[in-house]
């Protein structure tokens, strides 16, 4: 063989074997280890405000009526169970929903800041997704991008008076994708390459992680519109008491 | 496996068993997160490699975990190692560059011997954090970690939902685990269709069912005298020499390592 041949094969035999792993499909999390110290702490002095105006929020919830720390722990934990439980794919690999686009029309996107990062923290350490060390980079990703956006579109959506299933897909798909856009640019200015600097390298992580995520943005779109047709079937009383139904505002 | 919540897949119960248990765990924190940061700022494969080592021996020999069942707890990482690696050991380009590479039409899939090299050293470093991680999950329970940030000074509100939302997460997944037997004994899962409409309406359930319980649990708290601070008891778990001093003579031999394999120019340490 040539020596491309060689390589070609190679790559064949490593992109092959990647299918063959139990993959999983929250691979969006940043590991431990992989960010260089200095963009593990601008990252997370970079969440702080976000982090801040969330505890704020949360706390003026609490202590004008001290019965809501229960209903925000339970979302919280809402949130974790629906970014663990295993969804329904096409391809059988195992994959996760992040929920926190269907949070984000829920609660609003400063108090999922909050429950984001805890989440975060449980993920790392119940199930060793994501890291102590990347929790700043992977809060800003997950718990406020992806979120801000999330409900910023279905604010956007409702206004232009695009039909509520519609706006819902599209706050929960553009919410999820732009967290993987985020993810990958958060890698790409740790590891830009040599020619092309950043863009280049931000171009190269979307690529490589678009096959993975990109239906699963979809199916989580699809799987938010389904959970809030049933929430709205079933659960009008309760969506009221979090402020759903008057337009999910805190 | 034994790290199930009746079928879930959790770290923690391993915390439960672990020899390792009893040593105080904010101290377990703080050196974890020491050892963390310096794996990443050395940067250096010799001792990454050391600290892989040392964390198996720590978490299989000291902690007495099963080997076999410490290895699997890599599987859930691996996906992103391997994709992530991907992206950082290979380029796209329009023209030839690189030491190998790969035609596709007019675009280059390139990589070369450096591109490599740091690549393998940084999947070596990620794995030497992961088991520094690891060994700190695997040996405390994450009650215990919640705590040792409130004595760190964390707002208490913070520390509250934490604690309970680690509570309820148990809850919700049992519930979880009943409305998805119940589903899948009646064909909910039969094809992908009807599993997205099955997935879907046990989501909007367990939320229901979520919003109801966190009712009749503050009832229930205020049963007991809830007054706004929420109190729970920690064990008091003392701090000896001994752990300090293997604490710190793990750090030793880490700058020792570093030293030396710079020193000697041992292959990839820079």
């Amino acid at each position: 063989m040539k020596r491309k041949e060689k390589i070609f094969m190679s790559l064949a035999i490593l992109f092959a074997f990647s299918f063959a792993l139990p993959f999983n499909g929250n691979a969006m999390h940043i590991m431990e280890g992989y960010l260089p110290v200095g963009y593990c702490v601008a990252w997370g002095l970079i969440s702080l405000p976000f982090l801040i105006a969330g505890y704020l929020s949360i706390k003026k919830t609490v202590s004008k009526d001290r019965r809501t720390i229960t209903l925000i722990a339970m979302s919280g934990a809402f949130v974790f169970v629906l970014s663990s439980l295993k969804i329904p794919s096409v391809t059988g690999s195992c994959s996760h929903m992040t929920g926190t686009g269907l949070a984000a029309i829920l609660f609003g996107p400063s108090a999922v800041s909050i429950l984001g990062i805890i989440v975060l923290i449980f993920q790392a350490i119940l199930l060793a997704h994501g890291g102590l060390t990347t929790l700043g980079a992977n809060t800003f990703s997950m718990a406020i991008a992806g979120p801000f956006v999330s409900f910023a579109v279905y604010k956007i959506c409702k206004k232009a008076k695009v039909s509520d299933n519609i706006s819902i897909f599209l706050a929960a798909f553009l919410g999820d994708l732009l967290t993987y856009v985020v993810t990958s640019f958060q890698l790409a200015l740790a590891y830009p390459m040599k020619e092309g600097g950043v863009m280049a390298s931000a171009g190269k992580f979307l690529l490589v992680f678009a096959p993975t995520q990109v239906p699963l943005a979809i199916i989580e779109g699809l799987l938010t519109v389904v959970i809030i047709i049933g929430l709205r079937t079933y659960a009008q009383s309760e969506l009221k008491e979090i402020g759903f139904l008057e337009g999910g505002a805190n | 496996m034994a790290h199930q919540h009746g079928g879930y897949y959790s770290i923690d119960l391993y915390a439960f068993h672990s020899k390792l248990k009893g040593i105080n765990p904010e101290f377990k924190l703080i050196s974890a997160l020491v050892a963390l940061i310096l794996t990443i700022t050395l940067n250096n494969i010799y001792v990454s490699a050391y600290a892989f080592i040392t964390m198996f021996f720590v978490s299989v020999l000291l902690g007495g975990m099963d080997a076999k069942e410490y290895l699997s707890m890599f599987i859930a990482p691996f996906s992103f190692i391997v994709l992530a690696s991907i992206g950082i050991a290979l380029g796209l380009s329009f023209h030839e560059s690189g030491d190998f590479n790969l035609k596709l039409g007019s675009l280059y899939i390139y990589t070369s011997k450096a591109q490599i090299v740091m690549t393998l050293k940084l999947v070596i470093k990620v794995f030497a954090c992961v088991s520094i991680m690891q060994s700190l999950i695997l040996s405390t329970m994450p009650y215990e970690i919640i705590n040792a940030l409130r004595n760190m000074r964390l707002p208490k509100l913070l520390v509250e939902l934490m604690n309970l939302i680690y509570r309820f997460i148990f809850i919700l997944i049992e519930s979880y685990m009943n409305m998805q037997n119940s589903a899948a004994s009646r064909l909910g899962y039969r094809n992908f269709k009807t599993s997205m409409t099955s997935f879907g309406n046990i989501a909007s359930n367990i939320l229901i069912v979520s919003l109801k319980k966190a009712n009749a649990y503050y009832t229930a708290m205020e049963a007991r005298c809830f007054d706004g601070d929420l109190n729970f008891l920690q064990d008091e778990k003392r701090l000896y020499g001994k752990n300090i001093l293997a604490v710190f003579l793990f750090v030793l031999f880490m700058f020792f390592i570093w030293i030396v394999s710079l020193k000697l120019k041992f292959p990839f340490s820079v």
